[in-house]
């Protein structure tokens, strides 16, 4: 078996499925943004397509989710849809449990948030205070001062938190799970010179690198970060001479597509990138690369959806489109594949030769085309 | 994407036309299915219909699936020609791209022409039985995908039927590829029945009809050369493409004509017929094997006229021989043009032999191992031709029988051989099919035919196999005790034609034909599923006056399935070290069912003049019997097959002592209740191969197996009995440890007397 990443059409949210070479399955953000009372939303009946999945694979859970931040597109719904330990309320028939639950620290500090993060918010506070099935991203002095305050010291809880720079530890290319997964954001000094939390500037932006068949594939996680915060990441990564940790073949567009991911001038057509962006999306892309932008479709010029300062941003669009092309690469966004009028999950298998968008191959029906013929005689 | 960048044949193909008002239905339909959203990544971009308005074509760009590292140089998004005729041709699928890569899984096209891909491999009778436009353009994607992915293995090139509408197919001997011998000369014919294939042969001056084709073979040498990716169009084309290889087409060419010229009957025949150049350019599978490509290319002009064209040959215009001679121009000639010499690619067969018959049938390689059949019959003719066509075995056969009508009933061979030897006439057959040469003796192996005895001497100590379907027990034995180091199979129906048994000696040739005749009766003395395996029916058919010519009455279906069992069992057997004894019986509903021992091992003991075996199996029966009635001795009859020919007495069986037998501590008189019926049945069970041969009894615990007084009376009243059958009378006296000892009683009486083990 090799990975596959499954992005589903969610509008501007997130939510991507990694299942590993050992079957392990991990889920990068949950936003079910559907209106089932719109018999016109083409967006995706996340937990009713994510359920289909867990039965065909007979599981009831996911060995991973991760919270890249407590945003509503990135984890609406998730207290109807998973199995919170923290309060039985969250707890019956049908509903998906979590072996372990990665938040960035700001998830465990922040005050006041309200619906689905407060309660993933109550499930991490609740798991990091009872020691077990969490990863908490970065140590800001907060942490510590709030494990005090429960009575607990930063050191019992050391071995769950991943700090930015290092590794999520129980993962390995050189496992049966032929991953892992480095880390690029949060910062700890960051929120130590904040007062208050950014959610988006704090959210987990990783590197995940798949080994199959002596080749390594590289997907970048960007979350909702903007330019200032990628290029303090490049800054930072090329000081410690981690440039290979920012390699990518599957790039998760940050922020759905909004220009600010690249550059603080929007442009008349396209968005100019930093130095720092510039050199991340266009050094560090390995050819025929896959870049996924998790939003609605691209605006077309002048119409309404061009004029809304939310992403998705055409200018920004045009940029990723340009830099798709110079790698000879693909640029997709989830609401406009295969199409815009039917937008449907789409795959992304990790094989011996990178990265390989599925169109044809995921096709159901496409498998059974044989060319032999029945009979013999 | 811009016209300019397309394959020019594109705009030749025809004019444009809209795809809706094309006249080719599949057409319209194809456009149709993709304007409505029904083909992801599939856009129309154009159509064009041909001056005929038989076939029309839709050009798509494609958008194709494909991994970041590319098995080959595949777009992201390609332009594909898919090109719709009349029926019942299949659409043809073409990379419009100019610079579209060579990879597997394509199609032939002529030089010049788009690559084709072969998207599907059923034929297309039985493809349009499911053709969908959705099926189509997913077999063109995946097609695609797979290329990138470099997933296509068929490194096929079949000729793409949109180009060549009828190609010719010559069939040519695998010798041909090999020898450089120009003296080798290989005509061509037109099959009367069919003038698209063309058999070669050697050119055989006695044969009146005039060649098609005069066939020059070209062998090139794996350095450097690259497989052919287009069909060349031209003499020079092709010369081009050898060139690669070192080799000088046109060099060639110019000898051979040089040497053809003349006005001999010989010459004209040559040089009126087209010349079929035949190249076997080397290639490697993926998995590193060599093989041949196999390309003709015939020319339009006749051998003397490509002589004229090259300069080489003039018309015979001397008025002296045939106007449709040629020959040698002499003195300086200008340079030849020629660039417009046309040639068309033609498909290659290979004419069967034990290579392909291997091939074709899943074994690795030919077994080229030296088989002598004894037995043309059915049997023997149907294993044959069954093994040959596997590529099996290099053959001698030995029968001294004639095809007779009534034979054909079963026969391997045809009305046609009526009156001819059977082995002769089988080797031919055989011959023909491993295409090697395949002996025939009209002998009789018992007996001998004095002109053929030397070639069958020297056949029998040369062979690796001996394969006997004589259905003669006589034969069976005779072929045991031949001296070879060869190992023997035996393979029989029974008399019913309802099974089909196999005896095969193991590879050390331990345990032979004679030992395994032995275990087979005693299988069918003691299977109960083998209760009737030799049961005769009566009524067998008379073919002649003659008293001893009757035959069974056996189906050619049940021959032939049989044979085909026996066929396979002995692929099988003797490729196992293991001594075997096999028989399978077909049921009354078909089903086949399997009985088998290994071949088990013998004891024989030399008593006199006489021979005594007895197989493991014996042995231990006669020790359980023993065993149970200790402390009292026990006894009963023998059973076993004589050859007073050979001397020799198999035990088959022991039986247990009969109900009014009387055992104690020291004696043991044995009782006749019930037993003159189990010996009758016995014999009938065994259609009378198996008979009453002796005596055994026990020795109590602790007693040796010498034989007392009264086992010396019992001994003398034994002999006297079977010297009423002309036999020798055999007493076995079961101790310890499985000791078994035999006495033999002959007259004049023997002192012999042995103890084995």
């Amino acid at each position: 078996m090799t990975a596959t990443l499954t992005f589903y059409p969610l509008g501007n949210a997130d939510c991507t499925r990694i299942d590993l070479a050992n079957g392990q399955k991990l889920l990068v953000d949950y936003a079910d943004m559907r209106n089932p009372n719109d018999p016109f939303d083409r967006r995706i009946d996340l937990p009713d397509a994510l359920k289909a999945d867990l039965r065909t694979a007979k599981r009831d859970y996911y060995d991973v989710v991760c919270f890249t931040h407590l945003d509503d597109d990135h984890c609406c719904g998730s207290d109807d849809f998973f199995w919170l330990d923290h309060a039985a309320k969250y707890q019956g028939e049908g509903r998906i449990k979590i072996k372990e639950l990665w938040v960035p620290a700001a998830a465990i500090l922040e005050d006041g948030c309200q619906d689905s993060a407060r309660i993933i918010r109550q499930e991490a506070r609740h798991r990091l205070r009872q020691g077990y099935g969490i990863r908490v991203f970065s140590r800001p002095k907060k942490l510590r001062d709030w494990l005090e305050k429960h009575g607990l010291s930063l050191d019992a809880r050391a071995h769950l938190i991943t700090d930015a720079g290092t590794y999520v530890p129980g993962y390995s290319k050189d496992g049966q799970e032929r991953a892992e997964f480095f880390i690029h954001s949060p910062f700890g000094w960051r929120q130590d010179d904040n007062g208050i939390v950014d959610r988006n500037q704090d959210s987990v932006v990783f590197q995940a690198a798949f080994l199959e068949n002596g080749r390594e594939t590289y997907a970048l996680f960007m979350s909702d970060i903007d330019c200032d915060s990628i290029d303090q990441m490049v800054k930072t990564t090329k000081r410690h001479g981690n440039e290979d940790r920012l390699l990518w073949d599957i790039f998760k567009i940050p922020h759905h597509c909004s220009y600010t991911a690249i550059g603080w001038e929007k442009g008349e057509d396209t968005t100019q990138p930093t130095e720092d962006v510039e050199w991340l999306c266009e050094i560090q892309g390995r050819e025929r690369h896959v870049m996924v932008s998790t939003s609605k479709p691209m605006p077309v010029k002048g119409s309404a959806e061009d004029e809304d300062v939310q992403p998705p941003h055409r200018q920004a669009g045009n940029y990723y489109k340009a830099v798709a092309r110079d790698a000879d690469g693909s640029f997709k966004v989830t609401m406009e594949t295969p199409s815009i009028a039917k937008p449907k999950p789409f795959q992304i298998e990790i094989t011996d030769r990178g990265a390989r968008l599925l169109t044809i191959s995921a096709i159901s029906g496409a498998a059974s085309i044989v060319s032999a013929p029945a009979r013999a005689g | 994407m811009a016209e300019e960048v397309l394959h020019s044949w594109w705009v030749e193909f025809g004019d444009p036309i809209t795809a809706e008002d094309s006249a080719v239905d599949a057409v319209r339909i194809l456009a149709d299915h993709i304007r409505d959203g029904g083909a992801v990544g599939v856009t129309v971009v154009g159509a064009r219909q041909a001056g005929d308005g038989q076939r029309a074509a839709l050009l798509l760009e494609i958008e194709v699936e494909r991994p970041q590292v590319l098995a080959a140089p595949i777009r992201g998004i390609e332009p594909i020609a898919i090109v719709f005729g009349a029926e019942p041709k299949p659409p043809t699928v073409l990379a419009l791209r100019a610079d579209f890569p060579e990879t597997m899984h394509q199609n032939w096209s002529p030089e010049g022409y788009p690559r084709a891909l072969c998207i599907d491999d059923r034929p297309w009778q039985e493809a349009r039985l499911t053709y969908t436009p959705v099926d189509l353009l997913r077999r063109v994607q995946l097609w695609l995908a797979k290329a990138a992915a470099g997933d296509l293995h068929d490194e096929a090139q079949p000729l793409e039927p949109l180009f060549f509408y009828n190609p010719m197919t010559l069939v040519i001997p695998r010798a041909a590829l090999h020898k450089d011998d120009q003296t080798t000369e290989l005509m061509g014919y037109f099959r009367a029945d069919n003038d698209s294939i063309v058999i070669t042969e050697l050119a055989n001056p006695d044969l009146d009809a005039l060649p098609a084709f005069v066939v020059v073979s070209v062998s090139v040498q794996p350095q450097g050369m690259q497989r052919i990716q287009f069909a060349p169009q031209t003499v020079n084309g092709l010369a081009d493409h050898l060139k690669t290889a070192a080799f000088d087409l046109h060099a060639l060419l110019r000898e051979r004509l040089n040497s053809w010229a003349g006005l001999g009957k010989d010459a004209v025949r040559r040089l009126n017929a087209r010349i079929a150049v035949v190249v076997a350019f080397p290639i490697f599978d993926e998995a590193g094997r060599f093989a041949h490509d196999l390309r003709a290319f015939v020319t339009h002009e006749c051998a003397g006229e490509v002589g004229v064209r090259m300069g080489i040959l003039a018309q015979n215009s001397s008025g002296e021989g045939s106007s449709a001679g040629y020959v040698r121009t002499l003195g300086a000639v200008p340079a030849a043009d020629v660039s417009d010499l046309r040639i068309e690619p033609a498909d290659v067969h290979l004419a069967f032999d034990r290579d392909i018959g291997a091939a074709v049938s899943g074994h690795a390689e030919p077994d080229r191992r030296k088989a002598l059949l004894i037995g043309a019959g059915s049997l023997g003719s149907h294993l044959a031709t069954n093994l040959a066509r596997e590529g099996n075995f290099t053959w001698t056969i030995v029968d001294d029988d004639i095809l007779l009508p009534h034979n054909f009933a079963r026969h391997a061979l045809f009305p046609h051989d009526t009156g001819a030897p059977k082995a002769p006439a089988l080797a031919h057959y055989i011959a023909s099919l491993t295409g090697e040469p395949a002996h025939g003796l009209k002998t009789n192996i018992l007996t001998g035919v004095s002109s053929v005895q030397a070639t069958l001497t020297d056949a029998i100590s040369d062979t690796d196999l001996i394969l006997d379907a004589s259905a003669s027990v006589a034969v069976s034995r005779h072929i045991s005790d031949l001296t070879s180091a060869a190992r023997r199979v035996s393979i029989f129906f029974n008399p019913e034609g309802s099974a089909i048994v196999l005896l095969a000696e193991s590879a050390d040739r331990r345990i032979t034909l004679r030992d395994l005749e032995a275990q087979y009766h005693r299988m069918i003395q003691t299977r109960p599923d083998l209760s009737t395996h030799l049961r005769v029916s009566r009524d067998g058919l008379r073919y002649s006056g003659s008293c001893r010519a009757v035959t069974n009455r056996i189906p050619a279906s049940s021959a032939a399935l049989l044979s085909a069992i026996a066929s396979s069992a002995v692929n099988e057997a003797t490729r196992a070290p293991s001594a075997r004894v096999s028989v399978w019986t077909v049921h009354e509903d078909l089903s086949v069912s399997l009985i088998y021992e290994d071949g088990e091992a013998v004891d024989r003991i030399t008593l006199g003049a006489w021979i005594v075996s007895y197989g493991a199996s014996v042995a231990h029966e006669i020790a359980q019997l023993r065993a149970a009635s200790l402390p009292n001795e026990t006894g009963g009859v023998l059973l076993g097959i004589v050859d007073t020919s050979r001397q020799t007495i198999q035990i088959v069986m022991a039986r247990t002592a009969p109900m009014d037998s009387t055992g104690s501590l020291h004696a043991f008189e044995r009782g006749v209740v019930g037993l003159a019926e189990a010996v009758k049945e016995a014999a009938e069970r065994s259609l009378h191969e198996v008979r009453y041969v002796g005596e055994w009894h026990s020795h109590p615990v602790g007693s040796s197996t010498w034989p007392s007084t009264t086992d010396m009376h019992q001994m003398c009243w034994l002999t006297e009995e079977l010297r009423n059958d002309g036999l020798p009378a055999l007493m076995g006296i079961a101790g310890d440890n499985g000791e078994f000892s035999l006495m033999l009683g002959d007259r004049p009486v023997d002192d012999s007397r042995e103890s084995a083990r």
